[in-house]
């Protein structure tokens, strides 16, 4: 569905390299998560694919074909983006954010059809955010806002969909909330590539894991192979550990109990 | 009494089951606005040192518009003063408004900033420098408007190309280079008043605090086609604008290219900007004002607030032109009045809604 081939990137010709030949593939109907430290190229390579930033050197195919070949629209029927949670300087309704996600599907001079309209408030249907349709996006708290942003991309109908660390800023009730929410999305035959910084969720909600890390792929495959104390230890420099809890794989970091005492 | 009230709740989450009335508010507000702007127009016409009545006004019309009506219907008297002098000054300033509150919904838009005005990119320095040298100069080959004009859009282009970096334009480097070229083309203007004469002085004086005294016909055949086309095309792009004003990034994942659209977009309203500008002088405040009274009225979704906002900028203008050659003896300039009258609205804004109006951030 996905395939990245031996992407590079660098920002300026003398500058360092950020993507140093980075390859993967995300298969069809996934949840799929992008993990790594800060600054280990995680949103350079979204920028990449999603043809925010020219396609350096390699390759990057969704659905068979090649980005380098479509056009703005088709790049827009074809994967949707969601990111972080924001505010825009005005205060658009509810509604209308979401309404925004048809706009690659609108036609004609002043594109928005009923048809579109019923659409963008079927996807608020779908998430059970219709009761907040008439309200302005920018008076909701950040949970809320994440949830209209996917509501967005749903309603945008793509087959692919990328997520910009969408748990970031939430509080722990709303990050599992909006993760059992893109597990859903990804259930009904969405291909996701989601970034994020937390290991736990990445093995308890995705079906498979890229771990970025200097520059390039250090592992990728399901979770439970993935997410150990050798690869964590690679990338944070020693010190995570690996336990279970009630069948979960849970990761803590080490020598909590010493660090404890200390205090 | 609780249970009515259960009832009502529940209906107004059913937008099919919204009344008539509610569902089309938006296009039934900007419908009344423009009749108001009909009936303030005429009304205006009315006004004056030779008071007329309404009746008269809509005579004289009748009698340029309708080939069947005779000539002894109307006097020459209410011709000339109808037709000659008060209508193309009521159209002129209509035109004006549209284009002012229209590049200002355009730039607070594409620039994601709700206090950006049209004069944003330097296009008042750059006409006022070029009206400047018209007026120093009377025997330049140019008139004072064609000069106003070009260094109008001289202005902008440089703006604009100073902040074209890498294929992009960031709207940082726009706003900044915009501030950089506007002190320049100021400090040209400063020049221009050190070396003018006394009456040359006083004229530059005048046309930068902008007026409608000498409109004419041929104004109003220049400025309309302009204004309105661009009105139009804008309008047609109005969906595109809210996408564009989620940011770049976004727009382009959502399928609207940002800097093919934003080029378009100012491009047409920095030219409805400049030929308004360079037949009226500057006039403040009613390209930052407009779009947010609109945008209070009727929420910040464009193809809504730029009709709407359009026809207030011409409301507004017909209201203090008519102030200005009504309230004294002799005119005054149209820039001080819309400035004093914008100010106070600005300030209460700020005060009573500055948290919805200016985004909630």
């Amino acid at each position: 569905m996905l395939d990245i081939d031996a992407l590079n990137h660098r920002y300026a010709p003398r500058e360092e390299t950020i993507l140093d030949n980075v390859s993967f593939h995300v298969k069809r109907g996934s949840l799929c998560a992008l993990f790594g430290p800060n600054g280990c190229g995680k949103s350079t390579l979204f920028r990449c694919c999603l043809k925010l930033l020219p396609l350096q050197a390699g390759q990057v195919t969704m659905k068979g074909r090649d980005i380098r070949e479509m056009g703005i629209r088709e790049m827009a029927r074809t994967v949707a983006y969601v990111p972080q949670e924001h505010k825009p300087p005005f205060p658009y309704l509810v509604r209308e954010v979401v309404l925004m996600g048809r706009t690659p599907h609108m036609n004609g001079l002043f594109g928005v059809g009923k048809e579109e309209m019923r659409k963008a408030e079927e996807a608020l249907a779908r998430l059970d955010l219709a009761h907040l349709s008439h309200r302005a996006y920018n008076d909701l708290s950040g949970g809320q806002r994440q949830m209209v942003l996917m509501a967005r991309a749903i309603a945008q109908e793509t087959d692919i969909m990328f997520l910009d660390e969408p748990t970031s800023a939430l509080d722990f009730s709303n990050q599992i909330k909006i993760w059992k929410t893109i597990r859903k999305i990804a259930d009904s035959g969405v291909t996701i590539l989601a970034c994020t910084h937390d290991p736990n969720h990445v093995s308890w909600f995705c079906d498979a894991v890229v771990v970025l890390g200097n520059r390039t792929v250090v592992a990728t495959g399901p979770p439970d192979r993935v997410i150990t104390r050798e690869t964590l230890n690679l990338i944070y420099n020693d010190m995570c550990d690996v336990g279970q809890l009630n069948g979960s794989k849970i990761v803590f970091p080490s020598h909590l109990t010493e660090t404890r005492r200390a205090v | 009494m609780p249970h009515a009230s259960v009832i009502r709740f529940s209906k107004s989450h059913h937008p099919a089951q919204e009344r008539w009335v509610d569902r089309h508010r938006k296009p039934l507000i900007i419908a009344l606005a423009s009749l108001l702007l009909l009936g303030i127009a005429v009304g205006a016409m009315t006004l004056g040192a030779y008071h007329l009545e309404a009746s008269d006004i809509i005579r004289v019309i009748r009698f340029h518009c309708d080939p069947f009506t005779t000539l002894p219907s109307v006097s020459r008297l209410h011709d000339t003063i109808v037709w000659k002098i008060r209508l193309p000054r009521i159209l002129l300033a209509v035109n004006t408004g549209i284009a002012l509150s229209l590049s200002g919904a355009v730039f607070q838009g594409c620039f994601r900033n709700p206090l950006v005005e049209p004069y944003i990119l330097g296009i008042s320095s750059g006409a006022a420098f070029g009206a400047a040298l018209g007026i120093v100069l009377p025997g330049f080959f140019l008139s004072v408007q064609a000069l106003a004009f070009i260094f109008a859009l001289t202005a902008v282009a440089t703006a604009y190309f100073l902040a074209h970096t890498r294929g992009e334009t960031p709207v940082i480097m726009l706003i900044l280079s915009g501030v950089i070229v506007g002190s320049v083309f100021s400090a040209f203007v400063g020049i221009m008043k050190f070396v003018a004469e006394d009456s040359a002085l006083r004229e530059i004086v005048f046309w930068l605090m902008g007026g409608f005294y000498y409109a004419s016909w041929g104004d109003v055949a220049l400025l309309s086609p302009i204004i309105l086309t661009s009105f139009f095309i804008i309008w047609s792009q109005s969906w595109k604008l809210n996408i564009l004003s989620m940011g770049d990034d976004e727009a382009r994942t959502l399928g609207v290219n940002p800097e093919l659209l934003k080029c378009i977009l100012i491009i047409l309203a920095t030219l409805s900007t400049a030929v308004a500008v360079s037949t009226t002088g500057i006039i403040a405040w009613v390209g930052l004002m407009m779009p947010h009274a609109a945008r209070m009225m009727l929420g910040p979704d464009h193809r809504y607030l730029i009709p709407l906002a359009s026809i207030l900028g011409g409301i507004y203008l017909i209201a203090c032109d008519t102030a200005a050659r009504t309230l004294l003896h002799v005119e005054i300039p149209i820039g001080i009045i819309t400035s004093i009258a914008g100010a106070p609205y600005l300030f209460f804004l700020l005060r009573s809604r500055g948290h919805s109006a200016f985004g909630g951030a």
